[in-house]
């Protein structure tokens, strides 16, 4: 879809909407030179910003899909607001963790909102676990942020009911899975 | 079950901002009195959050696939990299031939040293120093008896007297026609002569006085033993066969001696080696040399102010009071002086 032509801004967030990965990528290209300078300008190195420009891109992609975004400026204004803030975020959390000197002492007593997902091989070992079916539908769930009647039209389910139980029982099966290897300890 | 199923759900709601503020009061104020049900909140938070970073993976293994390779793809930063390197190279090469063109007495430097004639620097102190005492166990460096063997002949005295008195008696520019008279019926001269025809204004003939100077002291021609008397040292081209043959010999005797027992070798040696010199004088007013095995050419220069020596094997021409050092030359090559000043000094001091 992508290949030939470039999308204005509306058709970017159409073909997001519809899961076009390769719109996702045109978004990539489209800012990765202006993201990459203002990392590498501030403080950051080369892995520094092609991270951030990969956070943005998804970051973008999940807005669009959760229909948290509304098209007031340019996509590319808002590309490089959410890569300043995110670069800007990291730097603080690096402030920090050199200041904690390694005791993270503020999650350890509150159940903070952050997990850590530093090990990325444990979170795919967990999302592993279950059956690729599962793993469409929570995903749609809680990542797309999708309703039931959009993930029975999307998998072809009867109804939103069928949808309802599915899902409870998807996760059911991940929380046990999930629990006989690991706590949540290990994520903090 | 079914209290599950409501926990679950409740809590989805409460995750995605579903629930309103009253229903958001009620919640939060179960989390904090009910442990069960924080256990499960914070379980199921845990597992949404793995979700949708599964999610963000699955998306930047994407991005790493087909975005990195098109956008900064690593095939167009390897074929530039190659690119970049062929461009240095072709510069390099371009360079390399230019500079060996225009500078080739550079070029003819190292051949010097990679042929491996000695370089003054070492002539001076190796025999001196090393050789009497090495000689006796070491198998002796193969340059210097080659060099010995093949292309010094030992001088003696008379010759070098006789040398002396021919270039005094008669300076260069006569020399050059006595030459041709006296060697009219000598075989090698009617060739030479040919050859004189053939480059209009050429000298086919050397006279070279080689030196093996180690410590510059002249006194000790003495103890160099030969017998060889050389009757025409000042037309060794017309010298004759069994006077060169003798000279040989006598060279081999003086290199045995020198390293079976505690030889003079350290001492200086005068000896003499026949070269073809041809003196050409360049349309375009080329000052340089060529010079390949005993054949020298020079360019520029005319035969009544050169002098040619060869010391240690080197081919030393000397012109207007300045030592140049000739050394192997297939092409062209600039006259370079040499820098060595005992050499220097040594060949001034001849006559």
């Amino acid at each position: 879809m992508l290949g030939s032509k470039k999308l204005n801004d509306q058709q970017l967030v159409d073909a997001i909407k519809n899961g076009d990965k390769d719109a996702m990528v045109q978004l990539y290209k489209d800012n990765g030179s202006s993201i990459r300078n203002y990392v590498l300008k501030n403080n950051g190195n080369a892995d520094d910003a092609e991270d951030v420009l990969q956070d943005t891109c998804i970051a973008i992609w999940e807005k669009i899909r959760n229909n948290q975004l509304e098209l007031k400026a340019k996509i590319s204004t808002l590309a490089f607001a959410i890569a300043r803030n995110q670069w800007l975020k990291r730097l603080n959390k690096l402030s920090k963790n050199v200041q904690m000197d390694g005791i993270n002492t503020e999650k350890m007593t509150a159940e903070s909102d952050s997990f850590q997902f530093d090990d990325k091989k444990k979170v795919q070992e967990v999302l592993g676990m279950i059956g690729e079916k599962c793993k469409e539908l929570l995903t749609y769930f809680y990542f797309d942020g999708y309703d039931m009647n959009t993930i029975a039209e999307k998998m072809n389910y009867n109804n939103s009911d069928t949808v309802k139980a599915k899902k409870h029982q998807c996760f059911k099966s991940l929380q046990e899975q999930f629990l006989k290897k690991y706590s949540r300890q290990d994520f903090i | 079950m079914s209290q599950d199923h409501l926990y679950i759900e409740e809590i989805d709601a409460y995750l995605q901002g579903k629930l309103n503020p009253e229903e958001m009061a009620v919640f939060e104020q179960k989390l904090n009195s009910d442990p069960d049900f924080a256990e499960a909140f914070y379980n199921q938070k845990l597992l949404s959050e793995l979700i949708k970073e599964n999610a963000r993976l699955e998306l930047k293994a994407y991005l790493n696939t087909h975005a990195k390779t098109k956008v900064v793809s690593s095939s167009n930063w390897l074929q530039s990299k190659i690119f970049a390197v062929a461009a240095t190279l072709i510069i390099l090469i371009g360079a390399f031939i230019v500079f060996q063109y225009y500078s080739s007495p550079k070029l003819e430097e190292t051949l010097a040293i990679e042929t491996s004639l000695p370089s003054p620097e070492t002539e001076t102190q190796a025999p001196v120093v090393v050789r009497p005492e090495s000689d006796q166990n070491k198998k002796p460096e193969s340059y210097n008896d080659k060099d010995l063997l093949n292309e010094i002949v030992p001088p003696t005295i008379e010759e070098l007297e006789s040398r002396d008195l021919a270039s005094i008696d008669e300076p260069t520019p006569p020399l050059m026609e006595s030459r041709t008279e006296s060697m009219k019926d000598d075989a090698e001269f009617d060739y030479k002569i040919a050859q004189e025809i053939k480059n209009k204004d050429t000298i086919l003939y050397a006279v070279a006085l080689t030196m093996l100077d180690a410590d510059g002291s002249s006194n000790s021609y003495g103890t160099v033993k030969t017998t060889a008397k050389s009757k025409s040292a000042q037309f060794p081209a017309a010298a004759s066969n069994s006077n060169q043959a003798k000279a040989l010999e006598d060279t081999k005797k003086f290199v045995d001696s020198s390293s079976g027992k505690k030889a003079k070798l350290s001492k200086p040696v005068a000896t003499k080696t026949k070269y073809t010199v041809e003196y050409w004088t360049s349309p375009v007013n080329f000052k340089g040399y060529r010079l390949t095995n005993t054949t020298l050419q020079l360019y520029g220069l005319n035969s009544y102010t050169c002098r040619l020596f060869t010391v240690n094997g080197n081919l030393y021409l000397r012109t207007q009071g300045k030592v140049y050092v000739l050394s192997p030359c297939v092409d062209a090559c600039a006259y370079k002086l040499e820098v060595d000043p005992d050499i220097i000094q040594f060949i001034l001091n001849q006559n």
